[in-house]
């Protein structure tokens, strides 16, 4: 027993499985008070399985789980709450069409109630209060969520997951969708609640993240328990080792340095305003990864979208080879230009069909101009492409809701390869994607740009555009507010000083 | 299929099988139902030609109408296209019976664009634009007509059979073809699916719907002429509740509201068989036609009730 007091939880030989699918097979994990234990492990190796059942979202099948020693089975979240275990979620976990503070209480309103009324201006009295808990000035606990960045929406639910003060707090995926200032805040409220002598529970795909801010690891793979590592024994390439389970051949990100690009510009934005882009003038070159950079609401994804024809500028153009105006999308992909969503499942995909459908849908005029489609045709473009991206299905007849995010984005750079586009506009292409993905997508876009196609690279990760791109554009407000070059010996800090 | 997920037990296994084979199974019992009831007339000889006559307009309609179902859209003017087209066919008539066919279908055609353009370029919500323009139809049509026009009874030539049969056969394969096969198709499914995806590979979404609901106008035209020579006269009443007809017809096919990949085509085919069944099996029995509106309103219930597609659903939330 003494051996287990020490821990303020554990989970025992838990194991779930959906349909024959064992997403957790005999998983243990034990957290003390006041650590902050990194959880990694690449899409669908059941991270997300494990935290949900912690956080009372799901059942598992069997083993126990033991809370401050003892026996733990969460009924729901709500009872999950009570036993003090907290959740932020990797998508948006905030209820539309309510105010913020009605967010942060939602389903302790009781609390305010008198009579049966609710008594709304105490509610956002103690909201502006658990904001200011975690150091947030700037959002009004009256105000519409719909209104909110979908930074600022995130966190309210950390004001959300904080107020009830837990023992342990899960953090799944939230960094991705958070800018440099909000992860500071974040690290912040996490060293603190450490301190606190709280236990938390991190998941995420940045492996410098987890080796910076962990004070220990826990590696999954497949649903299976592979490894526990101290912060001693932190170490990147060992990290990504056992994530992958074998080991990763070459770099992960491009070596090359100071290589010249044509000056031939294919795509060109003059003087655009458009959404949130103010009189932008941007130029990609053709064989060149431009990278464009920014804090998340410094309009970087417009420019993907306008330049894809998605987003009609108010003012200026946007040109393909100096003279053929982009009038819409359908134009765009006519003409060889295909673009990435950073919102995979909402623009990219249609997730009830099948794989061969989205990887045909660009290219059907280009099988068969006019009249019937061939079949045979369209199944050895989908099989061609999607065996390329190594797409893990059991056929290209799978629906693509059933797959992983990794295995869908790699459907969608399948729809794009196999359209044969020679610009290809890529926001967030690595977003919320485990390791091995993104290490062939790195390889993809410098096999394109090896044959020439141009690459406009949207991130918000600034290893990824420092590691990637021929020339990085910073953006501040809509407008350009630094540019850089691969040979300039860039570091992050070059790089914020041109963002903030 | 591993990952499907949805094959968990036998029990499951037997009720999707019952869900997604509905349409056949409902088929079957409209069928053997109505031949019992009625001791064999349904499939009587002199009862089938009576069965083809209610399965030509709506399976015509149904056709074209799954291409708006894949979008998953509506419309809810078909009826009212068929009343107006007809009676301005009634009306060119006057001037020469040569002129009928192509205004039938031009009017068809017209109010097909009227609706595709305040779906697609208005953004109107479909099922209420299309009731609008109903409505609009009807109206004109009842204050046209003023009772009702005939044209000359010579006109029945082409309610003949064979000819019938062979527009069927026609529009079958082309509808077929077109559904099924051609990027058009596709692309309806397509932005059924998911609008913003099709759009971003490249598909018009504005044209793409625009042109749906005008091949349902046009097929409403033809819809139009062939039920004027059939009665030789336009009235008020022509293609009444027939959108009634035709969004039971698909429904009771198989085609899910949502719209997507699993609208079918053969669900058109099948639906309209059993919608020709039942409406000729009700009448033989001696149902009258206001009971059978309440029956027909039920089975609408019914028969979506059981086909909502959960799969989808659980995505949109």
């Amino acid at each position: 027993m003494a051996e287990q007091e020490k821990y303020l939880f554990r989970a025992e030989k838990i194991s779930k499985s959906f349909g024959t699918v064992h997403a957790l097979k005999e998983f243990d994990i034990s957290i003390k008070a006041g650590e902050i234990r990194g959880l990694v492990g690449e899409n669908g190796s059941g991270k997300s399985t494990f935290s949900s059942i912690v956080a009372g979202m799901q059942k598992y099948d069997s083993g126990t789980m033991y809370l401050d020693g003892k026996p733990y089975e969460p009924a729901g979240t709500v009872d999950a709450v009570n036993h003090g275990v907290s959740m932020v979620v990797q998508e948006q976990g905030t209820i539309s069409k309510i105010s913020v503070a009605a967010n942060i209480f939602f389903g302790k309103e009781n609390k305010f109630a008198k009579g049966g009324v609710l008594n709304v201006k105490e509610m956002n009295k103690e909201a502006a209060r658990a904001l200011q808990s975690i150091y947030v000035d700037n959002i009004k606990p009256d105000e519409m969520i719909d209104q909110l960045s979908f930074e600022d929406r995130k966190l309210v639910e950390l004001a959300r997951a904080l107020y009830t003060s837990p023992k342990i707090w899960i953090i799944d995926e939230t960094t991705t969708a958070l800018s440099v200032s909000g992860r500071e805040l974040l690290y912040k409220l996490m060293k603190e609640k450490r301190d606190e002598g709280k236990a938390i529970l991190f998941i995420s795909h940045d492996i410098d993240e987890i080796m910076d801010k962990c004070d220990s690891l826990t590696v999954l793979r497949d649903g299976l328990f592979v490894a526990n590592l101290q912060k001693e024994e932190f170490d990147a390439d060992k990290i990504r080792q056992l994530l992958i389970g074998r080991e990763l051949s070459g770099h992960y990100y491009r070596e090359d340095e100071g290589v010249p690009v044509s000056d031939e510009v294919v795509l060109e934005s003059r003087n655009v305003t458009a959404g949130s882009l103010e009189n932008l003038t941007i130029q990609l070159h053709k064989g060149e990864i431009l990278g464009v950079g920014g804090l998340s609401d410094c309009g970087m994804h417009d420019v993907g979208k306008a330049l894809f024809g998605l987003l009609k500028p108010e003012a200026g153009v946007v040109l393909k080879n100096h003279k053929d105006c982009v009038k819409n999308a359908s134009w765009a992909v006519k003409h060889g230009i295909g673009y990435v969503s950073k919102n995979r499942d909402q623009e990219s995909l249609m997730l009830i069909s099948s794989i061969a459908d989205n990887i045909c849908l660009p290219s059907l005029k280009d099988i068969t101009p006019v009249g019937p489609i061939s079949d045979k045709k369209q199944k050895q473009l989908a099989e061609k492409w999607s065996k390329r991206m190594e797409v893990k299905a059991d056929s290209i007849k799978v629906f693509c809701n059933t797959l992983s995010g990794g295995n869908k984005q790699k459907v969608v750079l399948a729809k794009w390869l196999g359209k044969g586009s020679d610009i290809m506009i890529l926001d967030c292409p690595t977003r919320g994607i485990d390791v091995g993905t993104k290490a062939a997508i790195y390889q993809l876009i410098m096999q394109m740009k090896e044959e020439g196609k141009s690459i406009l690279l949207i991130s918000e990760e600034l290893q990824e555009l420092i590691g990637m791109s021929d020339r990085i554009i910073l953006l501040k407000d809509g407008a350009v507010s630094g540019e850089f070059h691969r040979s300039d010996g860039l570091t992050e800090a070059k790089l914020i000083q041109k963002m903030i | 299929m591993e990952n499907s997920k949805v094959s968990e037990t036998p029990k499951r296994n037997i009720k999707e099988l019952l869900i997604n084979n509905f349409a056949f199974l409902g088929l079957v019992l409209v069928l053997v139902l109505f031949e019992i009831l009625t001791g064999g007339k349904l499939l009587g000889q002199r009862n089938l030609m009576n069965i083809f006559n209610n399965f030509f307009s709506i399976a015509l309609c149904s056709m074209m109408y799954t291409f708006v179902m894949a979008l998953g859209e509506l419309d809810l003017s078909v009826g009212a296209i068929v009343g107006f087209s007809s009676a301005m066919g009634a009306f060119s008539a006057t001037i020469s019976p040569v002129l009928i066919l192509p205004v039938a279908l031009i009017t068809g055609l017209g109010i097909g664009f009227i609706s595709g353009f305040a779906t697609a370029y208005l953004r109107v919500e479909s099922f209420i634009g299309t009731l609008a323009v109903s409505f609009i139809f009807r109206g004109l049509t009842t204050y046209y007509l003023n009772g009702s026009v005939g044209i000359p009874i010579s006109m029945r030539v082409f309610d003949e059979d064979w000819v019938k049969i062979l527009t069927m056969v026609i529009v079958l394969i082309i509808s077929g073809v077109l559904f099924q096969k051609c990027a058009f198709g596709k692309n309806c499914r397509a932005v059924g699916a998911s609008r913003e995806a099709a759009r971003q590979s490249g598909v018009n979404v504005e044209r793409t719907r625009m042109i749906s609901f005008m091949l349902v106008g046009l097929i409403c035209g033809l819809i139009g002429f062939f039920t004027l020579v059939r009665a030789c006269t336009a009235s008020s009443k022509t293609g009444n509740a027939f959108e009634f007809d035709v969004l039971l017809a698909v429904l009771f096919g198989g085609m899910p509201l949502s719209g997507g990949w699993n609208v079918k085509f053969r669900a058109a085919i099948i639906g309209s068989v059993a919608m020709a069944l039942l409406k000729s099996g009700m009448s033989l029995v001696g149902i009258d036609g206001l009971t059978q509106q309440v029956v027909q309103g039920i089975i609408l219930i019914i028969v979506v009730a059981i086909s909502f597609d959960r799969r989808s659903a659980a995505v949109i939330k």
